[in-house]
């Protein structure tokens, strides 16, 4: 019975990671942009959900459509101020400026937040916190269930989005040609700009999530991590497969702190990362990229 | 009417076109022809917007288009088939054809569009679902010229569409392509290196090398001159390679 809880605390960070990854592997899958200010920016829609509980009392998982609207603005204005400019490289070059930019507006909105809010951690705690479900003597936490069921249905609305309507057809498409796609009469430029700013905002839910846990300017990289690691796993550009890595890397984890204890939680990830790297470098699951 | 005048393009500082002007009439079929690296696909790429001349001046309709970004210029009614084709792999052959009438007036018109792709080649209907890279050569043509005929183009421009093609298959596309000239009046603008069969199909042609029109006229009339005997039906191949 132990170990099935342990694989439970498992699935419910995996939906979380997955949640961080989705926008990552958008970003990438789209555009060619590795963009490690992601888990910076989730933290900071961390903190919008803090405040917005602190100040007006907003449950956070309430706050997820505001958390939406200020990550899809703050995405329109980086993509406006700084990555728009490098659509004109190929792909590799992209990748190599974005990974640039992104290192720098991770230490931006680091130091920000520290002067604003301090290094100090912090977290929601709601009227359900630590609250948890028993059902035949597993302890289901509430906000976990509310965590696999924001994950599902973020990754069903985001697959429904790029496969049955015109604009997410026209996102799927650039992915695939951008140059044909201009032949089609779809505005690239304007594509690229909803796309990244998609790639943040779809990361409200998981700030959502984060403010319910810890919180503290210096995390964001930890995020990042997980959501590079997922990426990988998942494949490239891969998005329908986020979601199962993410549970998978979730489990693994889980697996591992019951086998040798928590203080290598980390680790387990870490070497899976790796041997998924040296053995199978095209991602651990199978089929083609859905974008 | 589409009209190129004195266009000079670069890619980067390297000149490919010197100059050049032609026009395209309406509901008429003008080939371009000339060899490989002549500035056949740089002058197809330049009309739709996918690269900009440096001098000179394109329009449409009396319109100047040369400015105007590639999106743009499918809306003013010019569609291209890409040189290679350019599908979208991963995606259906339907999600294609919808992506084709992406623009609003003819996404309004899709039903009708379709319906009329799928008479004109009616393979593309029994290979709806299934993803374009999984077709055969000659379906990807298919495909990729239904895709530009869904944005409903007043003008259409092929880049070397018998590429790679059997003959049979080259013939059965020409067949289409002509229908879609005289029954629905839409003008075409075709590249092409197999000389013979530009000039048997075509009203007019003109015939680029080194980055300038050396020669135009009525095709037929191009087709017994002696200078294009002896410039390129010697080595010209009957129709295309085979697949």
């Amino acid at each position: 019975m132990d170990i099935l809880q342990f694989a439970i605390y498992g699935l419910i960070n995996g939906a979380l990671y997955g949640m961080v990854a989705l926008g990552l592997s958008l970003a990438y899958g789209i555009m060619g942009y590795l963009n490690v200010a992601q888990g910076h920016l989730i933290i900071l829609g961390a903190y919008g959900s803090y405040w917005l509980f602190r100040i007006w009392g907003v449950d956070p998982f309430l706050s997820i459509p505001i958390l939406m609207i200020i990550l899809f603005i703050i995405g329109i204005i980086l993509y406006m101020a700084v990555y728009s400019w490098l659509l004109k490289f190929q792909v590799i070059s992209r990748l190599k400026s974005s990974l640039l930019i992104s290192f720098g507006l991770m230490l931006v909105f680091e130091n920000m937040a520290i002067l604003l809010w301090t290094a100090d951690e912090r977290a929601v705690t709601t009227f359900y916190s630590g609250k948890v479900a028993d059902i035949f003597g597993l302890r289901l936490p509430y906000i976990g269930l509310g965590t696999i069921g924001l994950a599902i249905i973020v990754v069903v609305a985001l697959h429904l989005f790029l496969t049955k309507t015109y604009f997410g057809k026209a996102i799927r498409a650039t992915a695939q040609d951008w140059e044909a796609s201009q032949l089609m009469g779809i505005n690239v430029a304007r594509t690229y700009l909803v796309s990244f700013a998609l790639s943040i905002l779809i990361a409200a839910p998981a700030a959502a999530v984060i403010s319910m846990r810890v919180i503290s300017p210096g995390i964001g990289v930890e995020w990042t991590n997980y959501g590079l690691v997922l990426v990988i796993l998942a494949g490239v550009g891969n998005i329908n497969s986020i979601l199962p890595a993410g549970l998978f890397l979730g489990l693994i984890e889980a697996i591992s702190v019951y086998l040798v204890g928590a203080p290598y939680t980390g680790m387990a990830g870490l070497v899976v990362f790796v041997l998924v790297l040296l053995f199978k470098p095209q991602g651990l699951f199978k089929g083609r990229a859905a974008l | 009417m589409l009209k190129i005048d004195e266009i000079d393009v670069y890619y980067g500082d390297l000149q490919a076109l010197w100059g050049v002007s032609l026009a395209v009439k309406d509901g008429e079929m003008v080939a371009l022809v000339g060899s490989n690296g002549a500035g056949k696909s740089t002058l197809l790429k330049t009309v739709s917007g996918l690269l900009r001349p440096r001098r000179g001046s394109i329009s449409y309709q009396g319109i100047r288009i040369d400015q105007q970004d590639a999106h743009k210029i499918v809306e003013a009614g010019i569609s291209m088939v890409p040189e290679g084709r350019r599908l979208f792999p991963d995606m259906s052959v339907l999600e294609n054809l919808e992506l084709g009438a992406y623009l609003p007036q003819a996404r309004q018109a899709q039903q009708k569009t379709l319906r009329w792709i799928y008479d004109i080649f009616p393979i593309l209907r029994e290979r709806e679902t299934q993803a374009a890279r999984t077709l055969s050569g000659g379906e990807q043509q298919m495909l990729a010229i239904a895709r530009a005929l869904m944005s409903q183009p007043r003008i259409l421009l092929l880049d070397e569409i018998t590429l790679g093609l059997s003959p049979l298959i080259v013939d059965n596309i020409f067949e289409v392509i002509k229908q879609v000239n005289k029954l629905n009046h839409i003008a075409i603008f075709l590249v092409e290196q197999n000389v013979v069969l530009a000039l048997e199909l075509s009203d007019t042609a003109y015939i680029i090398e080194n980055g300038r029109i050396i020669g135009q006229g009525e095709a037929k009339a191009l087709l017994e001159s002696q200078e294009v005997k002896d410039a390129y039906l010697g080595i010209a191949p009957a129709s295309g390679e085979t697949d």
